[in-house]
């Protein structure tokens, strides 16, 4: 049958259906209901849909199962997964006779799948795995997994249809208008997963019209190595008369069908909102059309859940980020074998920030058990990480499970010539479909010479070929060795790297920092080295992507490569350092220097801006009182004209608080007279633990030069009445944040009153209002801008 | 009663949101590039200690009276303006989404270390994206239900809004099952992480949404 579909895409276009659910509801289908229990019970109306379609001109039509796997049905109490599937299928093959092809329908659970969700892979692998079995017994020609948001899950049902069978298998997934799934995979991404992982056929359905969905498949056409399925909405839904409708006639859908024929689609279909109608005015369209033929039988691309690197044509080196290694990184070591992956997270992070395209990863240390750490660190990564994985470990099993689990299309690190281990993982690379570095040592152990190495890498070609994995799918190794010990090593990796590059045309990998073991300057040996293997072709690299370049050679390289949007982060980087120049050679006056950093928040400068005012004859006292005050005041004014927003206004009042502290204890006593004496307790009310608008308005009264005791959160009455005592006529603070908390308040304001204590109150917080505030007797304050006037005419009013 | 649960949801924060939330005015508010650089990082800092989690629960409309809402189990929620907002609908979708506790410690930290900036743009980062994760859950929802010939109105109504008192928080907490993600409630119905939220809205008739 795969040979049949196969024939008929040689020849022209295939149709698909159209709508399943909103034809069976306008023949009677109660809304509510289970629609395959519906069906068994009422298989003529479903006989009837299948013959419309194909009376319409459908060459395949899909059985009525999209919600026909356990944890659907468990959902309406519906029993035998397998009898129910078996039972839909037999119905549309009776339908549609022997000459239409019949796809086995499957479609999402409505669960999330781990990493992304809480259903465990395995479990929801089996779960697809009883579906298709019903499926493949009720007599089906194909599978289709269609209306994945998920590639995880996607994945769980290829990987179980794959196990199942040989035959023919596509998969759609829906796109939304932003370009990505709802769980942000693009359809380049899902294209190189899923072709990989033995996808007959891969596209898209649902969620938009037919124009919309082109550029999805314009977009994975030059990549496919597999026919392309569009099965898009009849339009995009609208509001008309107060009803959503979807607004394409079959006319319409017919004319924005040719677009995607011309985009590359092979298959054609459709999905809300379509009727036969639509797929006669579809079929009729497209008759004649010849489908695109496939470009390419192979491509050389890793992908993770959210993106993919193409390896093939790349004008630079892709960096493969070394760092998530616990060899030498004790940290790494102790988390792996707490179970834990926050460090390694962070370590990704790092690397992808410092340009790497990829991560290596390696959790390989002692007490540290590998099958199960390493799905847990690619469940993270996965989550943490857009960057594609590069799998690294020897333990067979552990990398089986890797692979299973990974949600992309990994990078196997890897698989040398060694014959008891090349064999099993050549086999776990054709199966999963992942890429593969071939190391070229094993097959006569270390080679010695560069014709020793070629023969290594000839060796594992021929045996790649034999689990039908081609060139496209290896990563040379090029074997990087010590010149210090071997010091011809450096030259035959050159040799191999131009051979793999130039022969095999095959991609290639070093390991870069072990050329120079036991030399000095091993940054130089390294960076001239890596000019010289790229001279040779080399398309990765294995390093800490941080040691490769330095930071004004990874900004300009960024905007150079187009990855800088308008260059700003060049222009900023370059910004700062003409900055730090001016700053550095200028004769600008040092007053405006500190006057700017307080207004720009320039929280890391300000003190040697002080410490330069200092030394050019400035005392402490002008530049608190004649640049520093203002300044903030200025802040302050800045803030209440929203010219600056809150982080901007924290970050100068930060500027402000250290270049005080440092000021402070230079200040003559006398000088600080003028600065204000007032005690202000603060405190968010009991039972409230929202702190951030109360901190900030801490720092901004300290700034000024009040005592603030800050008693932190979740504070009682009690404990404010004690402190109002111990610090004798203060002013008092309150914050909350909700409405269940703010009669706290009055509860502190009474409590005050009660024990006749002299002091006067401010409250603020996002619920309480100026009328609140006035009905307990206390000033109002909004921000922290603010709470500086209130607590200055608090402070100036009568003695209490 | 159909009951679902979100390990991860696949949002990032959105730096235009989160600088609105924080004040920002496209009209006035004037940014150097560098500052701008820097509050990116700290969102991005922000985001790499942030994994949303998230519960979802649909239940039946038994009754909408017209200051109460009675549901499924025998839950009722009273509120004449929540009463108005699902009048017509078949059945309700709570959604529950916390930023969780990590992010919290580390504002914690970076207050104590005196880092206020990075504090109060984090908190502005873990805010957005429990917020954004239940506009995330109502897409999801939306095309789940499409299936159903169903659809999700657009908006959401949370505890604490309008004469739906903040008291009902418990219940959604309680019916969310939110303790399972890691979230609790005090006494002043205090959901902990803050940077928990939790809602509810109507799901309808395919066509009968409400978008106002």
């Amino acid at each position: 049958m795969n040979e049949k579909i196969k024939k008929l895409l040689s020849k022209r276009l295939i149709v698909l259906d159209g709508a399943m659910g909103t034809q069976l509801q306008h023949r009677g289908m109660p809304q509510g209901v289970c629609p395959e229990t519906w069906c068994i019970k009422n298989p003529h109306i479903l006989t009837k849909v299948h013959q419309e379609y194909v009376a319409s001109g459908a060459d395949i039509v899909y059985t009525c199962t999209f919600g026909a796997n356990a944890f659907k049905l468990t959902q309406y109490g519906a029993g035998n997964v397998e009898e129910i599937n078996t039972q839909l299928a037999r119905v549309a093959r009776k339908a549609v006779g022997p000459n239409i092809l019949v796809a086995g329908d499957i479609g999402p659970t409505g669960e999330f799948i781990d990493p992304f969700g809480s259903i465990p892979f395995e479990k929801a692998v089996d779960t697809f795995k009883q579906q298709i079995k019903g499926l493949l017994a009720g007599g089906v020609d194909l599978l289709v997994i269609e209306t994945m948001m998920d590639i995880q899950e996607a994945r769980a049902a290829l990987i179980a249809a794959r196990e199942l069978t040989t035959k023919f298998v596509m998969v759609t997934m829906t796109i939304e208008p932003s370009g990505r799934t709802l769980n942000g995979t693009d359809p380049l991404t899902a294209l190189i997963t899923l072709q990989s992982l033995g996808a007959n056929a891969v596209g898209c359905n649902c969620s938009l019209g037919p124009k919309e969905m082109c550029r999805f498949i314009d977009a994975m056409k030059p990549y496919a190595t597999v026919p392309l399925i569009a099965k898009p909405n009849a339009g995009l839904p609208q509001l008309k008369d107060g009803r959503t409708v979807f607004q394409m006639n079959p006319r319409e859908f017919a004319q924005g069908a040719k677009m995607l024929v011309r985009s590359g689609a092979n298959l054609i279909g459709g999905c809300c909102g379509t009727t036969p109608e639509h797929i006669q005015a579809l079929k009729a369209s497209v008759v004649r059309s010849r489908s695109q033929r496939i470009k390419r039988t192979s491509l050389s691309a890793v992908s993770s859940a959210r993106g993919h690197v193409v390896l093939e044509k790349r004008k630079n080196i892709a960096v493969i980020g070394e760092s998530i290694n616990p060899t030498r990184r004790k940290a790494l070591q102790k988390e792996f074998s707490e179970g834990k992956t926050a460090f390694a997270c962070q370590l990704a992070k790092e690397q992808e920030h410092d340009g790497a395209l990829m991560l290596d990863v390696n959790v390989g240390a002692v007490g540290v058990n590998e099958e199960k750490v390493l799905p847990q660190v690619i469940g993270a990564l996965s989550i943490s990480s857009s960057l594609p994985l590069v799998l690294d470990t020897s333990n067979i099993s552990a990398m089986e499970k890797a692979l299973r689990f990974y949600p992309g299309r990994a990078l196997i690190n890897s698989i040398s010539a060694e014959k008891s281990k090349m064999v099993p993982l050549l086999r776990l690379a054709a199966k999963y479909g992942a890429m593969f570095i071939a190391l070229p040592v094993g097959f006569k152990g270390m080679p010695k010479d560069f014709s020793e190495r070629k023969e290594a890498i000839q060796h594992l070609v021929r045996n790649a070929k034999k689990h039908h994995l081609s060139t496209s799918s290896m990563v040379v190794d090029g074997l990087v060795m010590a010149v210090s010990s071997l010091p011809r090593s450096a030259h035959d990796t050159l040799k191999a790297v131009h051979w793999c590059h130039t022969t095999l045309r095959c991609n290639t990998v070093v390991g870069l920092s072990n050329v120079s073991f036991g030399l000095p300057q091993r940054h130089v040996l390294n960076a001239t080295f890596l000019s010289m293997l790229k001279k040779q072709g080399l398309s990765t690299v294995i390093a800490n992507p941080a040691h490769l370049s330095s930071s004004e050679d990874r900004y300009a390289k960024n905007v150079l490569l187009g990855n800088d949007k308008d260059a700003r982060q060049f222009i900023a980087h370059a910004q700062a350092a003409e900055k730090k120049i001016a700053i550095e050679n200028t004769s600008q006056d040092i007053k405006d220097v500190i006057r700017q950093a307080i207004l720009d928040g320039n929280r890391e400068q300000i003190k040697g801006f002080i410490q330069q005012g200092e030394s050019e004859g400035l005392s402490a006292s002008s530049i608190v009182y004649e640049v520093m005050i203002p300044a903030i005041n200025q802040v302050g004014e800045f803030f209440e004209a929203k010219r600056y927003f809150l982080p901007q206004l924290v970050a100068s009042a930060e500027t402000m608080k250290k270049a005080f502290e440092y000021l402070e204890p230079r200040l003559a006593h006398k000088e600080t007279d003028g600065l204000e004496k007032t005690v202000v307790i603060l405190a968010t009310v009991q039972g409230d633990i929202h702190d951030i608008g109360k901190n900030i308005v801490a720092l901004m009264l300290k700034n000024h030069g009040f005592q603030v005791v800050d008693l932190g959160k979740d504070v009682s009455a009690a404990k404010i009445m004690r402190e109002i005592k111990r610090h004798k006529s203060p002013i008092v603070g309150l914050s909350a944040l909700m409405t269940t908390t703010m009669v706290n308040m009055q509860e502190v304001v009474d409590l005050a009153k009660a024990q006749n204590l002299k002091c006067r109150f401010m409250i603020g917080g996002a619920v309480v209002t100026e009328d609140y505030a006035k009905s307990l007797g206390a000033a109002y304050s909004r921000d922290g801008v603010e709470a500086v006037r209130v607590v200055k005419h608090l402070a100036a009013g009568p003695t209490l | 009663m159909k009951f679902s649960t979100f390990a991860a949801i696949p949002i990032l924060p959105r730096a235009s949101a989160i600088f609105r939330a924080l004040g920002f005015s496209k009209e006035k508010t004037v940014i150097k590039s560098l500052q701008e650089k820097e509050l990116n990082v700290y969102i991005e800092e922000a985001r790499s200690h942030i994994t949303v989690k998230a519960h979802a629960l649909r239940l039946n409309v038994i009754d909408i009276m017209d200051t109460a809402v009675i549901l499924e189990g025998g839950t009722t929620l009273e509120s004449q303006n929540l009463a108005e907002f699902l009048r017509g609908s078949k059945e309700v979708l709570f959604m529950g989404s916390t930023a969780g506790q990590p992010i919290m410690d580390l504002i914690e930290k970076k207050t104590q270390e005196g880092d206020l900036t990075r504090a109060v743009v984090y908190g502005a980062a873990a805010s957005e994206l429990a917020d954004e994760a239940l506009s995330w859950l109502m897409v999801y929802f939306r095309h789940q239900l499409r299936r159903e010939d169903l659809g999700l109105d657009y908006r959401r109504f949370s505890a604490g809004y309008g004469d739906l008192a903040i008291d009902h928080q418990k219940k959604f907490w309680e019916l969310l099952k939110l303790e399972q993600i890691g979230v609790s409630i005090t006494e002043n119905f205090l959901l902990i992480p803050e940077k928990s939220v939790t809602a509810i809205s109507g799901i309808r008739a395919i066509g009968y949404e409400r978008k106002d």
